[in-house]
């Protein structure tokens, strides 16, 4: 569902009740894409009995089709896309629930397309103009503080993903906080810790590694069961003790099931 | 004594059927006010958590299932 009617704006996201470490020590030897929830509790809620349960939510929030996952109705994905925006999956992108008018749409829809940082030049612009009402001042600094909630967001989990040893996740974030705000105290100071991630020994390894499982993957996915697996098993064996040696490890160990 | 028992068996299993098909359907109606996910923690995703109230105007698969 999510190849075929992803690009068409249908969002796939998979949600258990399960406790997280249960639901990331399973991620990790499957290579699953779609955002995917654990400690949800909204089984009872939608009536799930028996899983895995399927249910399709239309742009106005509604339940448009309900059932197992093995029948799911094209139809029914076909009218639930009709009308329906696409998500931007780009996680510098800041939607904004009301309209905004005047000298802030403009920035406004920077945020929503996911520039945030172009954004802020605006908004601190009109912020600081004499010219600008006192509505335009307070609307300015309102949307400014929204983009420094999403920032301290992004770096926070930027920096939870660097603790679990999934560093090139969290170096993609900082290096797109560090590109999007160059110029400004944010992206300097995301510069800053990319700088310092890279140059710490046991970091860079954790990056070394996770590297070479990418192109492992990449590589197994086009070759026969045997040689896939050798791939995986030659960075499970050399990146030993890294993220990414573990979760190659996890990998063969699913495969051999 | 045979009829009688084959009319009892007949009756049972129309019971049984019937008290298969009438318990509780399974999933929600369509056309329902579509619940919050109330998802704890979100794996592959990065920025503001997942909830139908950050998703209104895309439409959503959600996909119930387990590590079992």
């Amino acid at each position: 569902m999510h190849d075929e009617f992803g690009s068409q704006g249908l969002v796939v996201v998979a949600v258990s009740d399960e406790d997280s470490k249960l639901v990331s020590d399973y991620l990790d030897s499957m290579g699953i894409q779609i955002p995917v929830g654990s400690g949800s509790t909204a089984g009872s809620a939608y009536g799930v009995k028996g899983i895995p349960h399927s249910v399709l939510i239309d742009p106005q929030g509604k339940v448009a089709w309900s059932g197992s996952p093995y029948s799911i109705s094209k139809g029914a994905v076909k009218e639930a896309l009709k009308g329906a925006k696409k998500r931007s999956t780009n996680f510098m992108a800041i939607p904004l629930e009301t309209e905004v008018t005047g000298r802030l749409a403009a920035p406004a829809k920077s945020m929503a397309a996911g520039n945030p940082g172009k954004a802020l030049s605006s908004l601190r612009a009109i912020e600081a103009d004499a010219k600008s009402t006192a509505e335009e001042k307070t609307e300015a600094q309102t949307l400014i503080a929204s983009i420094d909630e999403h920032v301290q967001l992004l770096n926070g989990q930027a920096e939870s993903f660097v603790k679990a040893r999934d560093v090139l996740k969290g170096l993609t974030v900082i290096d797109a906080l560090a590109k999007e705000f160059a110029g400004a105290p944010i992206g300097d100071a995301a510069k800053t810790r990319a700088e310092a991630i890279r140059k710490d020994e046991n970091l860079a390894k954790e990056i070394v590694a996770a590297e070479a499982f990418a192109r492992a993957q990449e590589q197994a996915s086009k070759l026969g069961s045997g040689k896939a697996k050798a791939k995986l098993q030659e960075v499970a064996d050399k990146y030993k003790g890294t993220r990414a040696g573990d979760r190659a490890t996890a990998m063969l160990r699913t495969k051999k099931n | 004594m045979k009829t009688l028992l084959a009319i009892g068996f007949v009756a049972l299993g129309t019971l049984a059927i019937a008290s298969f098909k009438g318990s509780a359907p399974e999933g929600i109606a369509v056309g329902a006010e579509a619940p919050p996910l109330n998802v704890k923690t979100w794996f592959n995703h990065i920025g503001r958590p997942l909830e139908l109230d950050n998703l209104g105007g895309n439409a959503v698969l959600v996909e119930f299932w387990a590590t079992w």
